[in-house]
């Protein structure tokens, strides 16, 4: 602070630290420069995320996880990055490090189970679905993860969004983000989706983030959302309603909403659709 | 018939493009050339290059309607014949294959991007050789222009004309545009605009700029491009997010500044803008009033629906507004005392030829009065000399932005700027 600036109350400064969005994190922000230099250095990239042994670890545990769907194993964080690619190993590192970074209170665990198992029932779907959709794992893997980044962040600011995303949760005939705005004045999709325009992710994800409750959008072609970034809100929505339906985990109703429109997008019939989910029982979702 | 496709080969496809062309009064070719695909060979052998051919041929042929045909007409390149339909859904498809191509594609062990340049032609009144000559010389000319997702629209001859070159280069500034989001090519500068009743910060204006590796794209270039193409709504919110965290910043570093962010028509009127803005309130610290909406006397004047709604919400929430570059529309001063402003910029047409042209003095002195006695705070842009500085400084206007301070400064600069400025 410069010497002869004039102190601002406590109060306030404490409430800067409180209630900032969760700002991208340091060694997010050094993996995306050095991705974004015209010769990336993959040492360099190596040594960023070395740096950061939990970081590490977990880089390795995630990319290794059959949900990556990796080739062969990584051992260390130098072959981790040229298994994955640059561009997927700062996706990686976004999402290892999302937890880290919102709100984490122990009533929130379930979302996060939830969470987690979403994204690698949509890492395992991209897969499966690689002809159809031509998204690579990890990114069907970070989407996923990213998606509802925004209900913790609702969660700690408004007392009564318990009550919203109950009633979102189970209404059929509204939108989901429809009953959050007419609260809220707000919603979990846009303020995900500044969170991912803040923490540097493809300009695809970030927009599939914010319309990923929008139907409409969802069951049409248009020109708002790419094809990319509506295959990522497809996979995503596909891998809770297969979470749902083997686990009974994650009550929403949005299958219900769109998941006729998915299924025609994606070219699946009941056959296709009811293979998947017999998959994806057996599954070792709990699994790192 | 090419056996690695399944899709007519070259010969194939200059005699359908002949058969077609007697016989269709319309017929479009795109001539779609892969871009630096002789990588893929080097970097992972000639049978994963088949491959990820394949797989690509696959992805273009998805796109093509029934009773157009597909051809390879080269190793890496494909010819795609529309017949029976316009130029504009030639164009249209153009887009789609780039977008179809972009998708990531695993090879191996790693993700492949890959981009292409299309030229685009129309029959006219010539030999089918004569139309797929244009088509592969407008491909030629998308690979040269640099852009990686280039389409270049043939004109009526084989030379090209002014239409053709003035579309080349707004789908690459799209491109280019995109292409900066992707590598994280925007950035905000931020120009000080100083009070002079008391010598203190009056704020800081936000200013988008584009750097696509060595080139600066200017804002008056790329602007247009992205207003028109949609992309501003994007780009606006990015802007409003980066600049709500800079005026955080210089919060909690002692420097409790305005930041002020320009903002455009297709913004104000996007869906959405509201919501947007609230959820930047939630998740941010900031309190409102430290964030400025500067938008010209047009938008204050437009009378619709979600333009009044979406600026009564902002003072609803607490942001601040300002008519950016009073004096360039129709000015109409009765507007003055309805909208829902609290700072007049005066644009800096009236500043240019301060001191000597004393019409544009009297305008200044004038507005100034007025402006003020309706409860605005008026700012002059555009000071560049000392002479306009002690001009304006007579004029009774209560803040000045221009070179004469400072250029607009990058984001790490800002700060040391304000605390030499406190300094003297």
């Amino acid at each position: 602070m410069a010497a002869s600036a004039p102190s601002l109350p406590e109060q306030l400064l404490k409430s800067i630290e409180q209630n900032r969005i969760p700002p991208c994190p340091a060694i997010l922000q050094q993996v995306v420069t050095e991705t974004r230099k015209t010769e990336p250095d993959l040492r360099a990239l190596a040594v960023i995320i070395s740096a950061d042994a939990g970081v590490a670890a977990s880089l390795l545990k995630t990319v290794n996880s059959p949900f990556y769907g990796l080739p062969d194993k990584a051992h260390t964080v130098q072959q981790a990055i040229s298994l994955l690619g640059i561009r997927a190993t700062a996706n990686a590192v976004a999402s290892i490090t999302l937890q880290r970074a919102l709100p984490t209170p122990p009533q929130l665990d379930r979302f996060w189970d939830s969470s987690m198992k979403i994204a690698r029932l949509s890492g395992w779907l991209a897969q499966q679905l690689q002809a159809r959709v031509n998204i690579a794992a990890d990114l069907a893997y970070t989407f996923s993860l990213f998606r509802d980044a925004g209900i913790p962040i609702m969660l700690s600011r408004f007392p009564d969004y318990h009550a919203t995303l109950q009633e979102a949760n189970t209404c059929l005939l509204r939108g989901f983000t429809e009953i959050e705005e007419e609260r809220h004045s707000t919603s979990h999709a846009l303020i995900g989706y500044l969170l991912t325009q803040s923490w540097w992710l493809a300009s695809d994800t970030c927009k599939a983030v914010r319309h990923h409750h929008d139907c409409t959008l969802i069951a049409t072609d248009n020109r708002v959302l790419s094809v990319e970034s509506g295959n990522l809100i497809m996979l995503a929505q596909l891998a809770e309603y297969l979470l749902q339906q083997t686990s009974g985990q994650c009550h929403t109703r949005e299958w219900d909403k769109m998941g006729e429109a998915i299924c025609t997008r994606l070219g699946l019939d009941d056959t296709a659709l009811q293979e998947l989910l017999e998959q994806a029982r057996d599954l070792p979702l709990g699994d790192d | 018939m090419d056996e690695l496709t399944g899709f007519l080969d070259r010969q194939e496809c200059i005699l359908e493009t002949e058969r077609l062309a007697h016989g269709e009064s319309n017929l479009c070719v795109l001539w779609v050339s892969l871009n630096r695909f002789r990588e893929v060979n080097i970097s992972f052998g000639h049978n994963a290059g088949d491959e990820v051919l394949y797989r690509l041929a696959q992805r273009l042929q998805a796109q093509i309607s029934p009773g157009s045909r597909i051809g390879r007409i080269g190793a890496d390149e494909f010819l795609i014949l529309l017949p029976g339909l316009p130029l504009s859904t030639a164009e249209a498809l153009a887009g789609h294959i780039h977008a179809t191509l972009r998708v990531p594609l695993q090879i191996g062990q790693a993700n492949w991007r890959q981009s292409c340049s299309i030229g685009v032609a129309s029959l006219g009144t010539e030999s089918a050789t004569s139309l797929l000559q244009r088509a592969d010389q407008a491909m030629q000319e998308a690979k040269q222009s640099g852009g990686a997702l280039t389409t270049v629209v043939a004109s009526g001859s084989v030379h090209g004309n002014p239409v053709t070159i003035l579309k080349r280069n707004e789908l690459s500034i799209e491109e280019k545009l995109h292409q900066a989001m992707e590598t994280g090519g925007f950035s905000l500068n931020y120009q000080p605009v100083i009070n002079v009743t008391d010598n203190s910060i009056e704020a800081c204006e936000a200013l988008m700029r584009c750097r696509i590796g060595d080139e600066m794209l200017p804002p008056d270039r790329f602007i247009p491009v992205a207003e028109k193409t949609g992309l501003i709504i994007e780009l606006g919110d990015w802007t409003l997010l980066t600049a709500a965290h800079m005026a955080e910043q210089l919060l909690a570093n002692g420097h409790p500044t305005k930041v002020a962010v320009n903002v455009s028509r297709a913004q104000l009127t996007a869906p959405k803008f509201q919501q947007t803005l609230q959820a930047l309130l939630t998740i941010s610290p900031l309190p409102p009033s430290l964030l400025e909406l500067e938008l010209t006397e047009s938008l204050f004047m437009d009378t619709s629906i979600a333009v009044r709604r979406n600026l009564d919400a902002a003072v609803e929430a607490g942001l601040s507004l300002a008519i950016d570059d009073f004096g360039t529309g129709y000015s109409c001063l009765a507007y003055l005392k309805d909208i829902p402003a609290n700072k007049l910029k005066l644009d800096r047409t009236f500043v240019k030829n301060l001191p000597e042209d004393k019409k544009s003095l009297a305008i200044v002195r004038a507005i100034t009065r007025l402006a003020q006695d309706l409860g605005m705070t008026v700012v002059a842009e555009g000071v560049e000399t000392p002479e306009q500085l002690d001009t304006l400084l007579g004029t009774g206007v209560n803040a000045l932005q221009g070179y004469l301070f400072t250029r607009p400064l990058p984001e790490q600069q800002l700060e040391s700027w304000l605390t030499d400025f406190k300094g003297n």
